[in-house]
């Protein structure tokens, strides 16, 4: 009787550890330090591992600039995302995330805010695309060079 | 422009230009509709509110009217 009590707790006890198991990495950290980058595309880690999450954080913190800019940011090249003036005359963070869940791909952002604090109105658009099993690529481009010094900084939950 | 794949940065091809240019003009639009979208919301919602506002002015104008005609049938007796 034992026996079989200390077995149900292992179990219970091996799926709590699996659980807990899941957070989010920090993946990369991307300082843009050269002039007239626009697009930064990532389809593997620093180590060489493809990218193949079914959750991924992004932290943006961009530098200023003489003019406005938007970003359009893409999973998997599919579910594009464009976060408005998230580039500007003053310095702006942004967060987006995005989610591969049970074949579908769900996006959303938070708007651009001048402080590093989870504020700001967090708009959810949930993209449907079948056979999204991972998010295995991500881009993000803007129609300027982005500002030097800007950081983009990958955080996600290995599939 | 340039592109820094995997962390390789190089010149972005025109071809890639050309892309990025279009995609952004294509969110730029859907922005705008989206701009649209919500000053239309933000107008219907303050003809409902103008509209509720009207309808009290009315009740209040009718009490004051059955007030009058009250007073008006004291004064005749």
């Amino acid at each position: 009787m034992n026996n079989v009590i200390l077995a149900s707790l292992f179990s219970k006890l091996k799926r709590v550890e699996k659980q807990e198991a899941k957070v989010f990495e920090l993946i990369e950290e991307i300082t843009i330090d050269a002039e007239d980058v626009a697009t930064i595309e990532r389809t593997q880690e620093p180590d060489g591992t493809a990218y193949a999450f079914e959750e991924v954080l992004v932290n943006f913190e961009m530098e200023v600039s003489a003019s406005s800019s938007s970003l359009t940011c893409r999973a998997n090249n599919i579910a594009s995302t464009g976060i408005s003036n998230l580039i500007g005359t003053s310095k702006k963070y942004c967060a987006l995330q995005y989610q591969a869940y049970r074949g579908l791909l769900f996006t959303s952002y938070q708007s651009p805010v001048a402080e590093k604090a989870w504020a700001g109105n967090v708009i959810a658009r949930n993209t449907e695309v079948l056979s999204a099993e991972a998010i295995n690529s991500l881009r993000f481009s803007c129609n300027a060079p982005i500002p030097t010094g800007s950081k983009i900084t990958i955080y996600a939950i290995r599939k | 422009m340039k592109i820094d794949f995997n962390g390789a940065t190089r010149e972005m091809t025109a071809e890639e230009i050309k892309a990025l240019e279009e995609e952004n003009r294509s969110l730029e639009s859907i922005k705008q509709e989206s701009d649209i979208s919500e000053r239309v919301k933000r107008l219907e919602e303050n003809r409902a509110d103008t509209n509720e506002e009207l309808s009290s002015l009315r009740k209040a104008f009718g009490a004051i009217r059955e007030t009058l005609e009250g007073l008006r049938s004291l004064t005749k007796l």
